[in-house]
């Protein structure tokens, strides 16, 4: 009698994490972060689907057969939506999913740059990727209602997580006077996170990601660069940029590298280790930057 | 030979007879067609620039402040609905609740549910809309205005008034919802 009563609370226990696994939703994503943002926001509430593959660049990417199909079993796709992840765009639109919600993470961000063509690495930020959790996480309590709360909970706490990681920087840039500090970078991709300490970008080498500038543009840039006296140029890590040696050898500005923090594993991590790596890039140039300005 | 008719088949074929001028009633219908087009013309223009500019006309200088803003609201609504804020923070709960924006030395807080940042040379007011509300809205004056405020503010020593709208304010909202 013991026996059969084990076995149906067991069998109910199990029935229970079936029909928990069944109604879980498919929550997909595009780019590397936006893997680590909503692994963050749904715990263990929902499955989290990268449209593609690793190994592959996603910019200019065209979807593969696997990828379609995988798109076809999502619920909800999370997007960038402002010019990092057209394609996906354009496939949910092409197939017309009528059950398929595209969350733009994007949608409630201040944005850098013009209407027609805002600036879309808002994920290479801090405050701007916390604004991104906070909408995703509204965006999924929407289509989830039964864990909008535990979607809220856990954004506040990768929130919290996500600022903290600025604190050492701040606290070394405290007696620190950073208002001369000239920055280039080889695309535009840093102009949020480096707002996050009141910097901007004096000059930027490639007229968009991975176009190489022509002669004249390589020559104009090492010409502003030296006009205006930039002290450290940010380019990308796991990007191969002959001419960027090019312009070390004639400015002699120092070179610090960045994570664009689209390639690699998909990891709910990611972002977190990643931006940890930038942001003691950072620190390090911002105190070269500092001393070799400070007269001896 | 003119005649009275506007064509006239002749051994050549169909000729065409042009007047030297446009009869008046014609010059005014022509008048007025250029004069709709310039009209629609600039009326579409004024449209489509508004509603392009709508979201980009926050300064650049204060993209990341109503960033953090907007964040901060939120987390004030999650903080009061799980009763872990009072319903009318101050500053100093702010700061307790661990919302970083209002840590920053450059606040005034010229009243209960205002706090205004002074970012030269804009200003930033985060206000509550109505008390006891998690509705807090992100108002930004442009450099102009601000610099009159301001000098008004050290003429008369008395922060409220930068609480007060008298239509001078722009209000940040991408999407308020």
């Amino acid at each position: 009698m013991r026996v059969v009563a084990i076995g149906i609370v067991l069998l109910s226990v199990f029935g229970r994490a079936v029909a928990e696994a069944d109604s879980r939703i498919q929550v997909g994503i595009t780019l590397h972060p936006y893997f680590a943002y909503v692994s963050n926001v749904v715990g263990e509430h929902a499955d989290v689907v990268p449209l593609i593959e690793t190994g592959f660049n996603p910019h200019s990417y065209t979807l593969s057969p696997a990828d379609i199909a995988r798109l076809q079993t999502m619920d909800v796709l999370v997007v960038n939506g402002i010019g990092h992840d057209e394609f996906a765009l354009e496939a949910a639109e092409r197939l017309g999913l009528p059950d398929l919600v595209v969350l733009n993470a994007n949608e409630d961000v201040p944005l850098l740059g013009t209407a027609a063509s805002p600036n879309p690495h808002t994920f290479v930020s801090i405050d701007a990727a916390v604004r991104q959790v906070y909408r995703i996480a509204k965006g999924l309590s929407a289509v989830d209602p039964d864990h909008a709360v535990a979607y809220r909970k856990n954004a506040y706490a990768y929130a919290k997580r996500l600022r903290k990681l600025k604190r050492p920087l701040q606290e070394t840039l405290i007696n620190k006077d950073i208002s001369e500090v000239k920055i280039a970078s080889t695309h535009n991709a840093y102009g949020y996170l480096l707002q996050e300490f009141g910097l901007t970008v004096s000059a930027v080498v490639e007229p968009a990601h991975g176009v190489l500038p022509s002669a004249a543009q390589l020559q104009k840039t090492i010409d502003t660069i030296r006009s205006l006296n930039v002290d450290v140029l940010f380019t990308e890590l796991n990007m191969e940029n002959n001419y960027v040696e090019t312009i070390e050898k004639e400015t002699g500005i120092r070179l610090f590298h960045f994570s664009h923090m689209t390639h690699g594993e998909y990891s709910r991590y990611q972002v977190e280790e990643e931006m940890t790596h930038n942001l003691d890039k950072l620190q390090e140039a911002l105190l070269y930057a500092v001393s070799a300005q400070t007269p001896p | 030979m003119p005649s009275s008719s506007d064509a006239e088949i002749s051994s050549a074929g169909f000729v065409e007879l042009v007047r030297s001028r446009d009869t008046p009633l014609e010059s005014r219908f022509v008048f007025l067609a250029v004069f709709c087009i310039v009209i629609v013309g600039t009326a579409s223009l004024l449209t489509v620039r508004r509603s392009g500019v709508q979201a980009f006309e926050l300064p650049e200088a204060l993209t990341n402040l109503a960033t953090q803003l907007s964040n901060a609201r939120d987390e004030i609504q999650l903080l009061q609905d799980i009763d872990l804020l009072a319903p009318n923070p101050d500053r100093a709960a702010l700061i307790e609740a661990e919302l970083t924006p209002f840590e920053q030395p450059d606040i005034l807080e010229p009243e209960p549910g205002c706090l205004v940042f002074d970012r030269d040379p804009y200003l930033v007011r985060f206000q509550q809309l109505s008390p006891g509300t998690s509705d807090w809205g992100i108002f930004w004056l442009d450099e102009r205005e601000a610099t009159e405020i301001d000098h008004a503010l050290h003429i008369a020593g008395d922060g409220e008034s930068l609480c007060e709208d008298h239509g001078e304010w722009l209000r940040y909202e991408v999407n308020p919802k």
